[in-house]
């Protein structure tokens, strides 16, 4: 539970911490935010607890053909 | 924002810097597993190797010298290919950040903080990181300059202790299965840090003289040079069965040191160097990959993007790798292909491309 808290006081720390920087760019703050929002939710599925993929068993899966050069 | 400005000694010592990154307590062991007590030979052909890597990165830079990697990308492909291979390039700089991480929090709580939460230490050392990246390039180099004399006073010092345990015994046979496992062992270590200096070329154009090429080639000659020791002395005094069973031989190395009974238990310089020199290794990759991602995006100001990617990168580094086995294998298996992939094809194609282009505008 308090990692939820911890989480949310960070992710308005962080907005109320930025807010300077995005007053005058519009475009500026949409990506800003879309990219919170995914951050925001890639830890809160880790404080959940969910098995994220690791982003290697792609590059494995992609690579496995050309590891025979290297063995 | 003012684009930074670097002169070339402080690139050649953050060179240096980001090469003994991470390396310095990895690499015996891989290297030592690859080649066995044949290392000490893979590492000198895989410095040549990332020596030859080198010259083709200033190649590339030469083209466009006043633009960054992603920029002549664009340039060169045009806008909508050029920016799908930036992303290419992004995700590399972004998922070796979250290794270099991962590494550092395996090492603190296997040898130091072994009670810690994994989260408490990813969450310090990532803010620590995001600060020196919202200060920006120039901050970061002469935070370089101040701490490279110690890197390298206290390298030496370590180094010295270690001579009087050295047995040249353990060096033989040499080449007893003949140049294959050489092989394994000079793209790895090729591999591991040589292939991922591309990311100074997203850097490179902060440099205010034309020295660029040179002050990249003698840091990672430099760098390298001090790796190749490392492995020396860890294959020496440790032999080199032990140097493969250690995930961290350089650390063994220095708890084993006794010098004539009063220097002894050195590890924790050994620690400090290896803390100092991850944390540049990280600020490169983490400002490289934030600064490419605004460019990519086309952010005004790449500051509001170092708390997002910061999360990003805390949640990468903890599922990365869900273990140390995990870990070794890749490292040693599909991480070779997938470097090479980036670091030598796709510059090498780029430089073609661009070579072409040229000539067909001259005609």
């Amino acid at each position: 539970m308090w990692q939820i808290i911890g989480l949310c006081v960070a992710i308005v720390a962080i907005v109320l911490f930025e807010r300077p920087l995005l007053k005058n760019h519009k475009k500026d703050r949409w990506i800003f935010s879309i990219t919170l929002v995914i951050a925001f939710n890639l830890s809160m599925a880790q404080i959940l607890g969910y098995s994220l993929p690791t982003p290697f068993d792609v590059i494995t899966i992609l690579f496995k053909p050309a590891q025979f050069l290297f063995q | 924002m003012e684009p930074p400005k670097i002169s070339a000694t402080q690139f050649t010592i953050i060179v240096i810097l980001f090469t003994i990154g991470s390396s310095i307590l990895i690499i015996p062991s891989g290297l030592a597993a690859a080649s066995e007590q044949d290392a000490w030979i893979a590492g000198i052909v895989g410095l040549s190797g990332g020596l030859l890597v080198i010259l083709l990165f200033n190649a590339l830079s030469k083209q466009n010298p006043t633009l960054t990697l992603l920029e002549s990308c664009e340039v060169t492909l045009g806008k909508g290919l050029g920016k799908a291979l930036s992303l290419i390039f992004i995700s590399f700089f972004f998922m070796l950040a979250s290794t270099v991480v991962w590494d550092l929090v395996n090492f603190l709580t296997t040898h130091i903080l072994v009670k810690s939460p994994v989260e408490v230490i990813s969450i310090l050392f990532i803010s620590l990181v995001i600060f020196a990246t919202r200060l920006g390039l120039e901050t970061i180099v002469r935070c370089g300059e101040i701490f490279f004399p110690w890197v390298i006073g206290l390298f030496f010092l370590w180094m010295l202790f270690s001579i009087p345990d050295v047995k040249f015994t353990n060096l033989l046979p040499v080449m007893e299965d003949g140049v294959k496992p050489i092989w394994n062992g000079a793209t790895l270590s090729m591999s591991i840090p040589y292939l991922q200096l591309i990311v100074f070329l997203m850097i490179s154009p902060a440099i205010r003289s034309k020295k660029t090429g040179k002050s990249l080639f003698l840091g990672t000659l430099v760098g390298g040079l001090i790796l190749l020791t490392i492995t020396f002395a860890c294959l020496l005094v440790l032999g080199v069965n032990e140097t493969i069973i250690q995930s961290h031989p350089s650390y063994v190395l220095g708890k084993k040191i006794s010098f004539g009974n009063f220097v002894q238990r050195i590890e924790v310089i050994v620690a400090i160097i290896w803390m100092l020199t991850i944390f540049f290794k990280l600020v490169v990759l983490f400002y490289a990959s934030t600064m490419g991602f605004a460019q990519v995006l086309g952010v005004k100001d790449y500051r509001i993007l170092t708390f997002p990617l910061g999360i990003i990168l805390l949640v990468l580094s903890l599922v990365v790798f869900p273990n140390d086995t995990y870990a070794n294998e890749f490292a040693s298996t599909s991480w070779i292909p997938y470097s090479f992939t980036i670091c030598i094809i796709l510059p090498l194609l780029l430089l073609l491309i661009a070579k072409v282009k040229k000539k067909a505008h001259k005609v």
